[in-house]
């Protein structure tokens, strides 16, 4: 925490402790009115005062990028010059990833669950596009399947 | 580090020079902060427990972003990034404040110098594992009863490299965030030790990036590059 935003009490807290400690070598602590809230309330400050070389971790890590995906049905392998963007979130205990271009998520109560729920949704929604004959996809499906095509290099059966 | 990457994994860079004790810093550290002072107004205390006698220990100057720091005590100061924009304007600043620091406090021996870089790979877990190979060209060699599968990692090594050693720190860490982040840390600190002199510091620095930006252009998987090629 910055200086200039403690309480004059707080920046004497560090030199307080000093003193305390030299005390505390010939006194026992026990002599000192309020000596032991002191010493918490300086415990609890340091643990804010100075992060150290530490930088802030204020990155959230949202995003995560895949050059293939796997599930039960088979393996997508994405061109060599594409990764798949997918969003991380967490609502209550569940994780979420999601792809708002093709619309698909997966849910997992851990991440690992929930990239296996997207995987399993992404392929399946892919081959059901893909198996589905050209005549009986509406426009906006030809466009998602055509989507779909640009991105992936190879698919692999199971 | 040879380009500057759109998504990179690095979340701290430090240059740090370490000197015979000076005790003028102690009592004059206020002269020093009146020059810099406009750029790092956050002053952050020493911390209190740490184990080191008190003017040992560091005094913390932000700027108001959160961007660059400076660390110093009696007998060291280093220059920290946050927010890396390339090495010639991290060298530039560095040298600047660190010249500064010197010429107020007559530091003209050095015994140490170090150049870091920390970075945090964010990973997913394949199959309950930590997929290392994924990101890193890096591995152990094992009996086939140790297989791959790791799920916990931290690796220390120090390797003589040129003029100074490299220590290279990888590590697995769940971040205490609500989204459960996982990590890997990479993290270099490149050193020469022995005695340095402040008026080659320029080179000092020179020399150990070069070295540090070798090792991370190789330890990085062609996969994570192109991660890092992302637009965040």
């Amino acid at each position: 925490m910055p200086i200039d935003k403690l309480s004059s009490t707080q920046r004497y807290v560090p030199i307080l402790q000093q003193v305390l400690d030299i005390f505390n070598r010939k006194l026992s602590l026990d002599m000192l009115d309020n000596a032991s809230d002191y010493l918490k309330f300086a415990e609890d400050f340091k643990k804010e005062a100075f992060p150290a070389t530490e930088p802030d971790e204020d990155k959230t890590l949202n995003k995560y990028y895949f050059n293939e995906l796997r599930s039960g049905e088979g393996k997508i392998i994405f061109r060599e010059d594409y990764l798949l963007e997918v969003e991380l979130s967490k609502e209550n205990d569940l994780f979420f990833f999601c792809n708002d271009k093709f619309n698909i998520f997966g849910s997992g109560y851990t991440k690992e669950e929930a990239l296996k729920d997207f995987a399993e949704f992404f392929i399946h929604d892919y081959l059901s596009y893909k198996k589905t004959s050209v005549k009986q996809l509406t426009q906006d499906a030809q466009h998602l399947l055509d989507e779909y095509e640009s991105i992936i290099g190879a698919f692999e059966p199971a | 580090m040879s380009k500057l990457y759109k998504n990179p994994p690095l979340v701290e860079s430090v240059f740090e020079i370490r000197f015979p004790p000076e005790l003028a810093i102690e009592c004059q550290k206020d002269k020093y902060y009146e020059q810099i002072r406009d750029e790092f107004p956050e002053i952050n205390l020493p911390l209190v427990d740490s184990p080191e006698p008190y003017p040992m220990r560091n005094y913390l100057l932000r700027d108001n972003k959160r961007e660059k720091g400076i660390q110093f005590s009696i007998n060291k100061c280093s220059y920290h990034r946050y927010q890396y924009l390339g090495f010639s304007q991290f060298k530039e600043e560095a040298l600047r404040y660190l010249r500064l620091f010197a010429e107020k406090f007559r530091v003209q021996t050095i015994y140490r110098i170090g150049l870091r870089y920390v970075n945090h790979i964010p990973i997913l877990r394949e199959d309950g594992v930590i997929p290392i190979g994924k990101y890193l060209n890096f591995g152990y060699k094992t009996p086939e009863s140790i297989p791959e599968t790791y799920d916990f990692l931290h690796t220390v090594l120090f390797i003589k490299l040129g003029e100074g050693s490299l220590r290279v720190l990888i590590q697995y860490k769940k971040l205490p965030d609500e989204k459960e982040t996982e990590i890997i840390i990479l993290d270099f600190d490149y050193f020469l030790e022995g005695n340095l002199e402040f008026s080659k510091i320029e080179s000092y620095i020179d020399v150990s990036h070069k070295h540090t930006k070798q090792v991370f252009e190789d330890i990085i998987t062609d996969y994570y590059k192109r991660i890092m090629d992302m637009e965040p």
